[in-house]
């Protein structure tokens, strides 16, 4: 009686788990697995963005990237990995959707323990050191090959495939995966046929949900919610945060360039030349102060760190402030895709711009340098820091019925 | 030999239930007990699977809400009437099945090799009153604080007002045992109240009692809110994150308002259908013990204490049917289980 209670017991949840299993290996719904793509089933893969952090993760395991764009979205989506300024191969953009100081340490540690890295730009905001970053649900239960003590974690590639193929999450989306599909039957066009996240890592930009507003302009102020609520919150602690050292954003982001200062990488850091709407936001919610601390900061646990490993800082370049790029006009004209060229909404800036950077970044072409891209040091932060509170008078007094418009806007998300 | 083996047994190691030696060392000692049977697998099986399905499925699928309004709460913000008795019921469910989910497990994988641990919950929430609660939850800690605390402070022999002041200083010591903080020991202290006022209503009605149904559902129904108001000083981690929580659920005047009431819910339809889902299990349906019950699963730890389940068809035989049951819902636990995945009582 026993046996056979064991026998059937054993065979059923081993053949419905391998069966679930096989299902969402071939409908790949996270696009880790190179299952056979057919129309009708499998073509498109609406979660894939999603589970960025799971993909990369395997993927950084599978092509042992020896270089690597590090960041959040912004980086995703602008920092090429195919630019001609790399020195190292394969260059693999790891940048991921509200990723911290804590992810990007996670993801370094992870993608070092394959091979070691030589060279890395990393996209650096003031957002990736916001207070709560600890207990964001993104970076809960992360399967990587080193844990957040830096100690190895053997099982990772169990967990990372059991995540992959068994878990509700994979089976949910994959079943969405063949509804998607079956409903789009025979009207696959080619464009379908692109991932949401490419081979080296970036991100697909699609439209940031363009379509949603009649202008461009509409689209930039209608995102300054997400800033207030989400990005920014809680503002109060938000506007006294990285006083010190101890918060997990300033404890990260030493532990990151620490560790990078070990190995010996060539690691470069720009700040992400986020529009000039978002700065009179953060100035409307009282973050100016705390957004020039964050600078600060950036720049002397850098110098720190750089003295106790007995090597010269790391570059960190400031692509932020008014610029060129940051300054473009946004149109208030019915809204087209291509209609600014430097941006997708207020804070992701297109390749073009990101090439821009990385040309400066590796010095690769001397004419692209003329007002965009300031080097950072421990000298000359203080006067780049009044440059930029000048430039924003001037930016102000050009467009002061701009300016009331953004401030009556967040004045309103404020007192929500 | 056998000491070292008690020490180390695993299934025991990482939590509950705390096993007395006399328990388990002379099954240690029986020469039979390692002989490999299909029988002890079979069951030890279908425990260890119950069990995981409690813990990965129940307790996990709850465990957002509670920390949605425990953490707001930490962080200062203001909490609604609904809100704060939805997220301290969704977290008396995710402990209670967390912990009864953990206990399963250790019992499933001892009895694989063919040791018997004791029993260490008995549907805890269908207790009729705090003294009955403290027979069925964590009922080793329970018989552990009993042998090695309170009788040697004398228990109740030493008179009246010496029991009360002895059951404190047990429930005290009790909270500060699971872990070093005022919110434990606040926990423990309404037990300590609880369990006072318990004895003293018990000693007032003597052999007034009725046993009706009636009378059984309102003890039920009075004890699970006595207990859920103190889970909210044991989970909070903080005192004003506790207090807080606390006066919302006090202000019971946004009952008489449902637009208000409605207004004080944000926590979502998916919480409400997992608590209406659970509460059958937790007060209706029979507990692991009783469904197991002929093949012995645990040892007593209080003579008597486990009642008979009326439907035979509620009672586990190694039956294909019950082979399908239990391999479906191991199925869906391995489905949920690559979600964030970890004990919460680990650490006490």
């Amino acid at each position: 009686m026993s046996r056979r209670y064991l026998i059937v017991f054993a065979a059923i949840t081993s053949l419905v788990v391998l069966a679930l299993g096989s299902f969402n290996w071939f409908m790949n719904p996270h696009g880790l697995f190179r299952s056979p793509v057919i129309d009708g089933l499998n073509v498109m893969k609406p979660k894939m963005g999603f589970y960025e952090r799971q993909l990369k993760a395997y993927q950084a395991s599978r092509l042992k990237p020896g270089a690597l764009v590090l960041g959040n979205s912004r980086s995703d989506v602008g920092l090429d990995p195919m630019h001609p300024g790399w020195s190292a191969e394969p260059a693999y953009n790891l940048g991921l959707g509200q990723a911290s100081a804590y992810t990007v340490y996670r993801y370094f540690l992870h993608a070092d323990s394959f091979r070691q890295l030589e060279q890395v730009v990393i996209g650096i905001d003031f957002e990736m050191f916001r207070p709560g970053i600890l207990e964001d649900p993104a970076d809960q239960n992360l399967a990587l090959a080193v844990d957040g003590n830096g100690k190895r974690n053997p099982n990772f590639f169990g967990l990372l495939l059991f995540q992959a193929l068994t878990s509700a999450d994979a089976f949910l989306n994959a079943v969405e995966v063949f509804q998607t599909n079956l409903k789009a039957r025979g009207t696959v066009e080619a464009d379908n046929y692109v991932p949401a996240i490419g081979v080296n890592g970036m991100m697909r930009p699609d439209s940031f949900g363009l379509s949603s507003y009649k202008t461009r302009h509409g689209m930039f102020l209608a995102s300054l919610g997400a800033f207030v609520n989400i990005w920014w919150a809680p503002l109060e602690e938000y506007r006294g945060f990285l006083r010190a050292d101890t918060e997990p954003g300033a404890i990260y982001f030493r532990k990151f360039l620490a560790a990078a200062y070990e190995r010996g990488v060539d690691l470069r850091m720009v700040i992400s030349p986020t529009h000039a709407y978002l700065n009179e936001a953060l100035a409307a919610a009282g973050l100016w102060g705390a957004m020039e601390r964050w600078k600060r900061m950036v720049v002397r646990i850098n110098e720190e760190e750089a003295a106790r490993a007995n090597s010269e800082p790391f570059p960190v370049w400031d692509f932020s402030g008014y610029n060129r790029i940051t300054t473009e006009m946004v149109p208030k004209t019915r809204n087209q895709p291509n209609d600014m060229s430097g941006y997708w909404d207020i804070s992701h800036f297109r390749k073009g711009v990101g090439d821009q950077m990385l040309d400066r970044v590796f010095a690769v072409s001397e004419e692209s340098r003329a007002g965009f891209g300031v080097l950072l040091t421990g000298v000359n932060l203080e006067d780049h820091l009044a440059s930029i509170r000048r430039k924003r008078v001037s930016y102000r007094e050009a467009n002061p019925e701009l300016v009331t418009e953004i401030e009556a806007r967040m004045q309103g998300l404020l007192t929500e | 030999m056998h000491y070292m083996l008690f020490v180390t047994f695993f299934p025991q190691l990482i939590a509950g239930p705390i096993v007395h030696h006399k328990d388990v060392l002379p099954q240690f000692i029986r020469k039979d007990t390692f002989t490999p049977r299909a029988e002890n697998f079979a069951v030890g099986t279908t425990i260890f699977f119950i069990g995981l399905f409690k813990k990965v499925v129940l307790a996990d699928s709850v465990a957002p809400f509670a920390n949605t309004v425990f953490n707001s709460a930490l962080a200062g913000g203001s909490i609604g009437f609904a809100d704060a008795w939805a997220g301290a019921f969704a977290y008396s469910f995710q402990i209670y099945f967390d912990f009864s989910g953990y206990s399963d497990m250790a019992i499933g994988l001892a009895r694989m090799v063919g040791i018997r641990l004791p029993l260490n919950f008995d549907s805890p929430y269908k207790s009729t009153g705090i003294i009955d609660l403290w027979k069925r939850w964590h009922m080793t800690l329970s018989r552990f604080l009993r042998d090695y605390l309170y009788f040697p402070l004398g228990g109740n022999r030493l008179g009246n007002r010496r029991r009360y002041v002895n059951l404190m200083i047990v429930m005290l010591l009790g909270g500060l045992w699971h872990g070093a903080g005022w919110t434990f020991v606040i926990w423990g202290g309404l037990h300590g109240i609880y369990l006072g006022f318990n004895h003293a209503w018990r000693a007032w009605r003597g052999d007034k009692r009725r046993d009706t149904l009636f009378a059984r559902s309102a003890s039920t129904i009075v004890t699970y809110i006595a207990i859920v108001v103190a889970w909210v000083f044991f989970r909070a981690e903080s005192f004003p994150a506790a207090w807080s929580i606390i006066v919302s659920m006090a202000s019971v005047g946004t009952v008489l308002d449902p637009a208000q009431l409605l207004g004080s819910f944000s926590l979502g339809r998916e919480l409400l259908l997992w608590l209406v889902v659970m509460s059958p299990i937790v007060w209706f349906l029979p507990n692991t013990q009783q469904i197991m019950q002929q093949y012995k699963p645990a040892l007593k730890t209080y003579p008597g204490e486990i009642k008979q389940v009326g439907f035979p068809f509620m009672q586990w035989q190694p039956k294909v049917s019950w082979a399908i049951a239990i391999g479906g819902s191991a199925v869906i636990s391995i489905l949920y289980m690559s979600r964030i995945n970890e004990f919460i009582y680990f650490q006490f």
